[in-house]
């Protein structure tokens, strides 16, 4: 199998595993068993590839796979001198692959973007050399502080958003000479922080509970920001200010579960509404009161959360306001997270032209639901964890998406079978004693799913049907024209009674020869245009199809109206070489 | 003088003395203090900063640390203390504290009685020496984010060294190959990189190097070694190591050691056997498949066995046998794992009636410290107390079983004495042996519940305590060999029990000297809400 392969720098990580897997109509045979006889789960295989930087390998890069729903720890293999890698010995399920190489780093995925591996897929991963931050720490009179803890903490990703992993941050200690180095750092916005931990807890060091003095002999309001680009290195100095800051406490209810002893309860400075760096501390179940020290004045985010069993509780998110005094008395009652069970149902295809096609495997596929990440309001703030979910079906096609805090949620659902499509996701309403089985359903793909916390969610169902039908060819532009950047192909239904049937909407970035491919598609017709998009705007079909894009759908609707370029689709076709004309703006 | 001008960190000027945590006893007497004095080169250090933490020493328990600055003759005072352990901790990271007497880092454990003030907590500063140069591979590129070790020559520094923070077994390198330790004390050393448990790492995929001694050499017999002075800095220590290397996998199956069928989805560790015993373990780090098939990719070079510890929820124990890393992979290992035993029976609170104390045994819980024949490596787990009294533990390994009453709080001391284990009237205080798919029932476990407080120091003959000397006392019923409690001896040979009920005891003192083992008896009689006295007497002179 080549891995002659094209890769985007590092806003897509890796390569479309399904197009990889459709050109091989044969799977990667499994390990060859001892003795033992087969069980039903018994196929073992692996997945494979390449780890690169600027198209070389890189020193030491070593590769894990996590598989989904499972507690089984990650499995990790390194790399061999030209980057490659094979991990041996997987059982079916739905895997996320993640890089490492010391001194390089790749950019976490969005839960939106991620993209799922399965046992026998060809895989290409990219990273980044990761940039530094360095300086000295120095005391008011320029003596150098030894031995104190700096924090780089990530405020915006390289895109400008709040970064995926929210919260992160990486610390070293001062040496002798009070001088710091921070590497292997992502591209983005940092701040840098000089002691403090804002928590109590085993705490150690003699600067643990002072107020951080942020760069350069600052708080968190007038703090510099530091934007760092791949493999950048900066250098910054801290006048440490020994602020003592205020003590934030309280106590949290919860029940006692002796063998899980603690809660952690975390705390997040809002700036401008908007979560910051984060803060925690524990609680020991069954004793009463949490503290945090040296907190310096603003406006913060806290709650409790605990997880006694496999279900985790979360108390409701309180704000408060430090101002020149300690905050006391805050209770935290912890509640239930929400769940939400549903069912995995194939439709055969009845029609010669689809027999013989491979069928989708429950364990190969993901059902996965993410809360909208709409600005949560002053009077109902959001805990910024716990709004989303991924789960695998089980042999009998059941899930569970567990864990999920109150908000408004949509669907994502991944699955490898070239000849299936999603029909449809609906959720059982409560309207008993109807005798038509679809009426007791509404359709969840369409609008937002509210959850609340301790709500229990039954009958969700999400149908995959085959039949589906493939859609590629190339956009051809005229001899002398230059490519525009950002080409993305759409495609909206054209029969009046799918008009509104989010999942048959379909959209497809264009390579930079211009060729495009949009599969999975239910057949019927369609009508196609081509449109550029402003930078940052990428969209995939799960952003197209949110409840709140409506109004962008309706635009493309009418604009593909407009453009009057009729597709239709049979079921099981592979329309293919198809000249697309490009619609100029 | 650069020496004082250095040490004149002034800090925390602010917080001569911070707020003591809500979660204190309000009702207890505040006026207990520590004072001392520190100096470097005999002279007065101004500007020291100087750390107390509420518990025997600076990792156990919740506490909040307090803060006090030398002042110009080098003295710092804490006050308003209720009486307690304390850890008194001077933050002098670049410096050598060479009279502590903890483990880490390095300062002094004080006890402090209710009212009174601990005095002459002195501590005398020699500036640490400091050693720095780059790893690189042969073919020139950086060694980045791999561990250094710094290894003293004279045994007589290895528990000094051990103390050093930031922690030694940390000093790791930067993204240039650049490594930094400081804070070391006069001495010679080697430096290395790479070591003998590189499967801690590998088998999360990292490559591993040899392990490779300062300058570039494998044996350590060959190692360059390095001489530093009293705040000496040497640089350019560099290191040459071949480039990084992959290991091989281990693989094979696990069967029910009963019934010869695979067992499923078991969460596994792995032993690293060096000279024949078990001397390193990673417990619970992987997880076989659904047929019992198990996997382990990229061992160095080296003698494992693949091992399940009961605690990982799967009620199975055992291991496969010791298999060999050279260079190729291992395949078809056969683990027969077994169902592990399990105990029941009831503790009871010794002569104790009342419904309180009771009501306090369902929050207490029992301690089990699992060891077996043949290896280094003790495991310890706890169980639950119903309300009555009553347990059912397990499931645990075959092997012997030393249970003692803990506390809800593992670093909290247990609030119930173990007076006595027996099993149908055999005694197994000193531990219970059990096989595998044992079910015992029927287990006694006698708890004693006191309020008495027994206060101890410690007279020395025949000579003097060499500073950081290890310490301990216990406490037995008299006339029995099984230790009911154990308290670490402080910096002024002071150490306190508490929770101990009425009756007739044994104190005992342990100290650890270079080369032999001091030891000190004193009968003592406890009550219930009284503090009683004793002094146990050291004879250091060789015996006979």
């Amino acid at each position: 199998m080549s891995l002659d392969m094209r890769v985007h720098a590092f806003v897509t990580v890796a390569l479309i595993a399904a197009t990889v897997w459709l050109a091989q109509p044969v799977r990667a045979q499994p390990k060859p068993k001892p003795e033992v006889p087969e069980t039903a789960a018994a196929k073992l295989g692996s997945i494979k590839g390449r780890v690169l930087v600027d198209g070389q390998a890189v020193n030491n890069a070593s590769i894990s796979a996590w598989r989904l729903n499972s507690t089984a720890p990650p499995r990790g293999v390194p790399t061999n001198d030209s980057g490659d890698f094979e991990i041996k010995g997987l059982e079916p399920g739905v895997y996320r692959l993640r890089p490492a190489a010391p001194g390089y780093v790749a950019p976490p995925a969005d839960v939106n973007e991620e993209t799922y591996y399965r046992v026998g897929d060809s895989v290409m991963l990219s990273m980044i050399k990761g940039g530094v931050i360095t300086g000295k720490v120095l005391t008011a009179n320029d003596e150098p502080l030894v031995a104190v803890k700096v924090r780089a903490m990530m405020i915006r990703d390289i895109n400008g958003k709040p970064p995926v992993t929210e919260g992160s941050s990486v610390d070293r200690f001062t040496d002798d000479r009070g001088i710091y180095r921070i590497f292997g750092l992502l591209p983005g916005t940092y701040l840098v922080a000089a002691g403090g931990r804002g928590s109590n807890g085993y705490s150690m060091n003699a600067y643990d509970n002072d107020a951080p003095t942020y760069a350069p002999s600052s708080t968190r309001d007038t703090a510099v920001e530091i934007s760092l680009s791949g493999g950048e290195e900066k250098a910054i100095d801290i006048h440490y200010r020994a602020d003592v800051g205020h003590s934030v406490s309280g106590n949290v209810i919860a029940p006692v579960n002796p063998n899980t002893p603690w809660i952690t309860i975390n705390m997040v400075r809002l700036i401008g509404g908007a979560p910051d760096i984060r803060f925690a501390t524990s609680q020991n179940v069954g004793t009463k009161g949490f503290e945090f020290h040296g907190v310096g004045d603003g406006e913060y985010l806290i709650w409790a959360q605990y997880a006694p069993n496999a279900e985790t509780l979360l108390s409701d998110p309180k704000r408060i306001t430090v101002k020149g005094a300690d905050v006391t008395g805050i209770e935290l009652t912890t509640r239930p997270l929400a769940t939400v069970t549903g069912e995995l149902l194939l439709e055969e295809s009845k029609l010669e032209v689809c027999k013989e096609k491979r069928r989708p495997a429950f364990d190969e596929t993901l059902v996965a639901i993410q809360r909208s990440p709409k600005q949560a309001t002053k009077d109902q703030p959001q805990v910024p964890l716990y709004g989303s979910a991924q789960a695998v079906p089980d042999r009998t096609g059941n899930f569970a998406l567990r864990n999920l805090g109150a908000g408004q949620y949509s669907f994502d659902v991944r699955y490898f079978g070239r000849y299936w499509y999603l029909e449809s996701i609906t959720q059982k309403t409560s309207n008993a004693g109807s005798r038509d089985a679809t009426a007791n359903e509404m359709d969840a793909a369409r609008s937002w799913l509210q959850l609340k916390a301790g709500d229990r969610l039954t009958g969700l169902r999400v149908r995959l049907a085959e039949g589906a039908a493939s859609f590629s060819g190339q956009i051809e532009i005229a001899k002398d024209e230059q490519p525009p950047a950002r080409l993305m192909l759409y495609l909206v239904p054209a029969e009046k009674e799918s008009g509104d049937d989010v999942l048959r909407f379909f959209v497809a970035r264009a390579d930079a020869d211009l060729s495009f491919l949009i599969d999975h598609v239910p057949p019927g017709r369609y009508r196609a245009i081509t449109k550029t998009t402003a930078e940052g705007e990428l969209m995939g079909n799960a952003m197209l199809r949110l409840p709140d894009a409506a109004a962008t759908r309706a635009k493309i609707k009418r604009e593909a109206e407009a453009a009057k370029i009729e597709i239709e689709l049979k079921p099981c076709q592979n329309l293919s070489e198809y000249k697309m004309p490009l619609k100029s703006n | 003088m650069k020496y004082l001008t250095l040490l004149a960190l002034v800090i925390a000027l602010g917080s001569a003395c911070a707020p003591i945590a809500k979660s204190q006893d309000t009702t207890k007497n505040k006026g207990g203090g520590i004072t001392g004095r520190i100096t470097a080169a005999n002279k007065a250090a101004s500007g020291v900063l100087v750390t107390v933490s509420m518990s025997g020493d600076a990792f156990s328990g919740i506490g909040l640390t307090l803060k006090a600055v030398t002042d110009d003759e080098g003295r710092f005072r804490i006050s308003n203390l209720p009486a307690g352990t304390y850890f008194v901790w001077p933050f002098v990271p670049a410096f050598v504290v060479a009279e502590a007497t903890g483990v880490y880092p390095q300062g002094k454990s004080v006890v402090v009685e209710d009212g009174e003030t601990a005095e002459d907590i002195n501590f005398n500063l020699d500036r640490g020496a400091v050693i720095t140069g780059k790893v690189a591979d042969s073919a020139g590129r950086p060694v980045i984010d791999e561990r250094i070790r710094i290894l003293p020559v004279d045994s007589n520094l290895r528990r000094l060294v051990s103390s050093i923070y930031p922690s030694i077994n940390d000093i790791r390198t930067d993204d240039r190959g650049i490594y930094r330790v400081f804070g070391l004390p006069a001495g010679k050393y080697k430096i290395a990189i790479g070591d003998k448990f590189g499967a801690f790492t590998s088998t999360r995929g990292r490559r591993f190097y040899p392990q490779t001694f300062y300058p570039d050499v494998t044996e350590e017999a060959k190692a360059k070694i390095i001489e530093v002075g009293d705040g000496a800095e040497v640089t350019s220590v560099d290191i040459t190591v071949a480039r990084s290397m992959t290991g091989f996998a281990a693989s094979g199956r696990f069967i029910d050691a009963e019934n010869d069928q695979p067992v499923a989805n078991i969460t596994f560790g792995l032993s690293i056997i060096v000279d024949g015993r078990p001397s390193g373990l990673m417990p619970a780090s992987f997880a076989s498949a659904s047929n019992g098939a198990f996997r382990i990719d990229n061992l160095p070079p080296g003698r494992y066995a693949v091992s399940i510890l009961p605690g990982s929820g799967t009620g199975y124990y055992g291991e496969s046998p010791a298999f060999d890393i050279g260079d190729s992979d291992v395949t078809d290992l056969e683990a027969k794992i077994h169902r592990g035993a399990m105990i029941s029976g009831n503790v009871i609170v010794e002569g104790n009636q009342d419904p309180v104390v009771w009501a306090k045994l369902a929050s207490a819980r029992l301690e089990v410290i699992m060891s077996t024949e043949g290896s280094n490596i003790s495991t310890i787990s706890y169980g639950d107390l119903n309300p009555d009294g009553s347990f059912q533990i397990g499931p645990f390994q075959a092997g012997t079983a030393t249970i003692r009453m803990g506390s809800p709080n593992r670093n909290a001391a247990p609030e119930f004495a173990t007076l006595g284990i027996d099993l149908n009237g055999v005694d197994k205080s000193q531990g219970l042996k059990l096989a595998a798919g044992d079910n015992i029932t029927g287990l006694r476990i006698v708890a004693g519940y006191g309020t008495g407080t027994i206060r101890g120091s410690i007279r020395v003959e025949g000579g003097t305590l060499p500073a950081g000397a290890n310490t301990t006392a216990t406490l037995s019923r008299s006339g029995s060999t099984v230790v009911i409690f154990y308290a670490r001896v402080d910096a002024r040979g002071r150490f306190v029990f508490d929770h101990v009920p009425s009756g007739n005891y044994d104190v005992a003192v342990f100290a650890y000297l270079d080369n032999r083992q001091v030891k000190g008896r004193q009968p003592v009689v406890a009550s219930d809400g009284v503090a009683t006295d004793v002094s146990v007497t050291l004879n250091l002179a060789p015996g006979p």
